[in-house]
């Protein structure tokens, strides 16, 4: 393969990056209207999340086998052999990623209201709006090879995680004031974890973008 | 290939210091400095006229067989620059031996006399000293089975990939403590190539290994440091599995990954 049709094809390969990346960024939005919003028409919403879920599970399957190939025929190295390791990984985050949006979404269909849940629901839409812009950054980050942008989103999990603690403290002291309250607060404490699970896929991805620059593997070094 | 981290100090065999070499007036090495190390295999890589083999000439003395051709620098070995007045350079291209790419079996010779003659040349006369070191020199050479029937017949009548296993059994006969190759496989099938490799793995053991590829695979394969030279210069020496993985030099990356 020439190098000029291999670069089309690592094109090809991190478009479908980008698509699937768009699917994930989608699917929190809708995810954030089932929650949030009273009006919305939650099962109309989640039938759209599953159908995303699944054209996200098929593009994973494309790309696995593009990039198999790929590295059958071309044997690449260097900075190619880095991409495609690279893509591999975050193809990986970003179907995880579908999973978890749409396990959100489940949680978030029959969810009770009341004004005790007022704090927690306020601070689970600032993270999940934080988790979404990790999302976006680092799917930027990708697509650009900004090894700064993957920095910044490397940094900003650390908050994911303290909204995450908040969310569970304003929630146990919810059950504890109407333990009526338990099976929602349950739901919206998962809602909340699969969130800083998708912050840490995030951060996969970035970690795979400055690898892909620098040939560093940083994962597991932040000071915890 | 080892994914151990090299703690062990490395031991220099070979440094070469402030390395240039010239044809006439036109200059092919520029200021070279490099250290092989002992009992590792080192491949030289680079595009055509970059002076691969000028350089792998520059360390056994035989650049300066050209006619015209001089360098300046010192190449060290074991702490004696071989280019020091009054060093021999017979002497040295017996420690330093040297495959080609084609390979060259001596016309006329059988292939007993081919792996004998450079013992014989240095002094070994005692018949079953002889049989013993040509026995073991085709061993190591991995051609013992294949010949070992008929040592009589001429080293010409083996295929190309047995011949050169031949020529590296010859190299090998003065026990030299560096072996050179100049494309060794290059003229030779896969399974030949694949023979070869395995053979340079092996040797590694007792003998360091310097050898010029095309072949970007083999040097990763084969390997354990990459110098990748261009236009005379060297712009990269360094671990075979970083080379390959992550370049120092944007060069380098242009030329291993076909962006040249
Ligand atoms: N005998 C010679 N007389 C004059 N110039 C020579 C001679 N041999 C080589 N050169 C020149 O010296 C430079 C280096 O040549 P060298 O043979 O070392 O290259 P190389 O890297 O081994 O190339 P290749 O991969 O094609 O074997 C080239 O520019 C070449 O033209
Ligand atoms: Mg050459």
């Amino acid at each position: 393969m020439s190098v000029k049709l291999f670069d089309e094809r690592l094109n090809e390969l991190k478009s479908l990056i980008a698509s699937m990346g768009g699917c994930v960024e989608q699917m929190l939005k809708e995810a954030s209207m089932i929650i949030f919003q009273k009006q919305a028409d939650k099962e109309k919403l989640y039938r759209v999340i599953r159908d995303r879920e699944i054209e996200i599970d098929s593009l994973q399957v494309k790309l696995g086998k593009y990039c198999f190939r790929l590295l059958a025929v071309q044997s690449p190295v260097a900075k190619d052999l880095r991409m495609i390791l690279s893509i591999i990984a975050t193809n990986t985050s970003l179907e995880r990623m579908g999973d978890l949006s749409l396990n959100i979404a489940k949680r978030g269909r029959d969810l009770k209201e009341d004004p005790l849940l007022e704090t927690s629901l306020h601070c689970l839409e600032e993270m999940l709006i934080h988790i979404s812009l990790m999302v976006v950054d680092c799917l930027d980050a990708f697509i650009n090879e900004d090894e700064n942008l993957a920095r910044q989103v490397i940094i900003q999990d650390r908050k994911a995680d303290d909204l995450k603690e908040k969310i569970c403290f304003e929630l146990k002291s919810c059950i504890l004031k109407n333990t009526k309250l338990i099976d929602t607060c349950l739901q919206l404490v998962g809602v909340a974890e699969k969130l800083e699970r998708i912050g840490d896929q995030a951060t996969n991805i970035a970690e795979e973008v400055v690898f892909l620059q620098t040939g560093m593997d940083i994962k597991h070094q932040q000071q915890k | 290939m080892s994914f151990k981290k090299g703690k062990m100090k490395q031991k220099t065999l070979i440094e070469v210091k402030a390395l240039s070499a010239w044809f006439k007036k036109s200059q092919a090495l520029s200021n070279i400095n490099l250290l092989i190390e002992k009992n590792k295999v080192t491949a030289i890589i680079g595009p055509s006229g970059c002076g691969k083999s000028t350089f792998i000439r520059c360390l056994n003395r035989l650049h300066e067989e050209v006619e015209g051709a001089y360098l300046k620098g010192e190449v060290i070995l074991e702490g004696k620059n071989i280019y020091d007045l009054g060093s021999d350079p017979v002497l040295i291209r017996r420690n330093i031996g040297m495959v080609f790419q084609k390979p060259n079996p001596f016309p006329g010779m059988s292939i007993y006399d081919n792996v004998a003659i450079g013992l014989k040349l240095s002094g070994i006369k005692k018949r079953s000293l002889l049989d013993e070191r040509v026995e073991r020199s085709l061993r190591n050479a991995a051609l013992w089975k294949e010949v070992k029937d008929h040592l009589s017949r001429s080293g010409q009548s083996l295929s190309g990939g047995q011949q050169q296993r031949l020529c590296i059994a010859r190299a090998l006969a003065v026990n030299p403590s560096v072996m050179l190759m100049d494309e060794p496989t290059s003229a030779l099938e896969p399974i030949s190539t694949a023979w070869i490799e395995e053979l340079i793995q092996k040797l590694k053991n007792q003998v360091t290994v310097v050898f010029v590829t095309h072949n970007m695979q083999q040097a990763a394969r084969v390997s354990d440091r990459i110098a990748f030279f261009l236009n005379g210069e060297l712009v990269e020496f360094n671990k075979t599995s970083w080379f390959f993985t992550k370049p120092k030099h944007s060069k380098s990356e242009d030329y291993i990954t076909g962006r040249f």
